[in-house]
């Protein structure tokens, strides 16, 4: 009788059969370890976005821009980020399970260890300014809102008295009335009544400025959009740097009723007390 | 160069790489094992083919075997994979002679009186059989590893590919249905 070793060996040969290359399974260890890294480093600049975004929100001027806070933070939550990392992190933990010895390590264990490799990394990729290039570079993905998009979109809402742009002409009438023409971030021009405003308010208003006005929306008989502007802040980097902060702008309130009951401007006006 | 009978399998491993005569004393130890094994798992009268499978996937993936293993939970491994993929191509469902002696299966899995005096006073060796065979497969596995193979925690995790303590909890929830299997038949 035939011994097995003897069948098993005869069939090696015929079929000529030899061992898998070394360097399979070393290529194979590598591109999981590496897959893996590279999902942790995404994992990072995810928080580090996250830390950027949590940062860099116009907490000081929710309540005039949202009705309720809870609004601000539901707007505010990055839920790219949020899925970015968890994908990264379930990736991660595939292709750790998948190295020679990842097999070893349990599901907790690995989820926590990415996570925390994550935040460590993310924070350091914060401090060194990831956090902002990638809220930049990922603006543009469809679905996608970065938080600059956002505050622009928020303060593109006259009807709601808020409204964004760009200075393009200022103009001085006889009757003591100052008009500023505004080009909104949708490219309409908006004719904006700024004479409720102090003087020191006015001689902040340079064309090329590009400024966040709170105000009462007017209906115009030739079509022209107009705003009566009862205050505004200067559209900071990154929309929460008001010029002249908000206690100045009240420190000496003349203003007419006109703007009496506008949220937003009475919004602001606590923000002063 | 041929290498001595009483070296470790390990090494043998590792000499079989470059010479292929080595491999032979590897078979020869492992056969009658495996054979038993990829039985107990639910081969049927294709095991022998099924075994010379295993032993060609072994070859075949030699330079993959990490020496910090040891080199039975590697080809154990092997048995179980080629088994189960041998299933899942065929689409057939495992036989039943899980195992053989009923005595030695009790005494192996006595450390939990519950079930051990469950399948004691209610079971014959083809009720444990049929029993084993209704539970799931990844629980099956691990009873038959643990209780029939008689392999230790940290082996069965490098068989399975699985943590520790994936294998204690599964191990748990396998008496568990193995437990709720017999009650359920001697009712």
């Amino acid at each position: 009788m035939t011994k097995v070793s003897d069948t098993i060996l005869k069939k090696i040969e015929q079929g000529k059969i030899e061992p898998m290359p070394v360097w399979t399974y070393t290529a194979k260890n590598i591109l999981f370890w590496s897959l893996w890294a590279l999902a942790v480093l995404i994992g990072s600049i995810a928080v580090s976005a996250m830390l950027f975004v949590v940062t860099h929100a116009p907490w000081a001027l929710r309540e005039v821009t949202y009705e309720t806070t809870a609004g601000f933070v539901l707007d505010l939550l990055p839920y790219f980020w949020v899925i970015a990392l968890g994908l990264m992190i379930a990736l991660g933990f595939y292709n750790l399970r998948h190295t020679k010895s990842g097999y070893k390590y349990s599901l907790a264990i690995v989820i926590l260890l990415n996570i925390l490799i994550s935040i460590i990394l993310g924070a350091v990729l914060f401090i060194v300014g990831m956090g902002e290039i990638a809220e930049n570079a990922t603006g543009k993905l469809p679905l996608r809102e970065s938080i600059f998009e956002m505050q622009a979109n928020r303060w593109s809402n006259p009807m709601n008295g808020l409204l964004a742009g760009e200075i393009v002409d200022i103009l001085s009438a006889d009757d003591g009335e100052v008009i500023l023409t505004l080009t909104a971030f949708d490219d309409q021009d908006w004719k904006i009544n700024i004479s409720d405003l102090s003087d020191e308010e006015i001689q902040e208003a340079k064309i090329g400025n590009i400024i966040a006005v709170i105000g009462l929306s007017e209906q115009s008989i030739d079509g022209q959009l107009s705003m009566y502007a009862c205050a505004f802040l200067e559209w900071g980097e990154c929309c929460d740097e008001p010029l002249v902060s908000v206690r100045e702008i009240f420190e000496d309130d003349e203003r007419t009723t006109n703007c009496r009951g506008v949220r937003p401007f009475e919004a602001l006006r606590r923000l002063s007390h | 160069m041929r290498m001595h009978e009483n070296a470790t399998d390990e090494e043998i491993a590792l000499s079989a790489r470059k010479y292929r005569q080595d491999f032979a004393i590897l078979v020869e130890r492992y056969q009658d094992k495996l054979l038993r094994y990829i039985r107990r798992i639910g081969a049927g009268e294709e095991a022998e083919d099924l075994l010379q499978e295993i032993f060609i996937n072994a070859f075949r993936y030699l330079n993959g075997f990490d020496p910090s293993l040891s080199f039975s939970s590697w080809i154990y491994r092997i048995a179980h994979n080629t088994t189960i993929s041998a299933y899942r191509k065929k689409k057939i469902r495992p036989h039943g002679n899980l195992i053989e002696d009923g005595d030695e299966f009790l005494a192996n899995i006595g450390t939990d009186e519950d079930i051990a005096t469950e399948l004691e006073t209610k079971c014959s060796v083809e009720e444990i059989n049929n029993a084993l065979l209704s539970i799931k497969q990844k629980y099956r596995d691990v009873v038959v590893l643990r209780y029939v193979e008689e392999l230790e925690y940290k082996e069965i995790s490098d068989v399975l590919k699985i943590p520790m303590g994936s294998v204690a909890s599964l191990l748990s929830r396998a008496k568990k249905n193995l437990k709720d299997e017999i009650s359920g038949k001697s009712k």
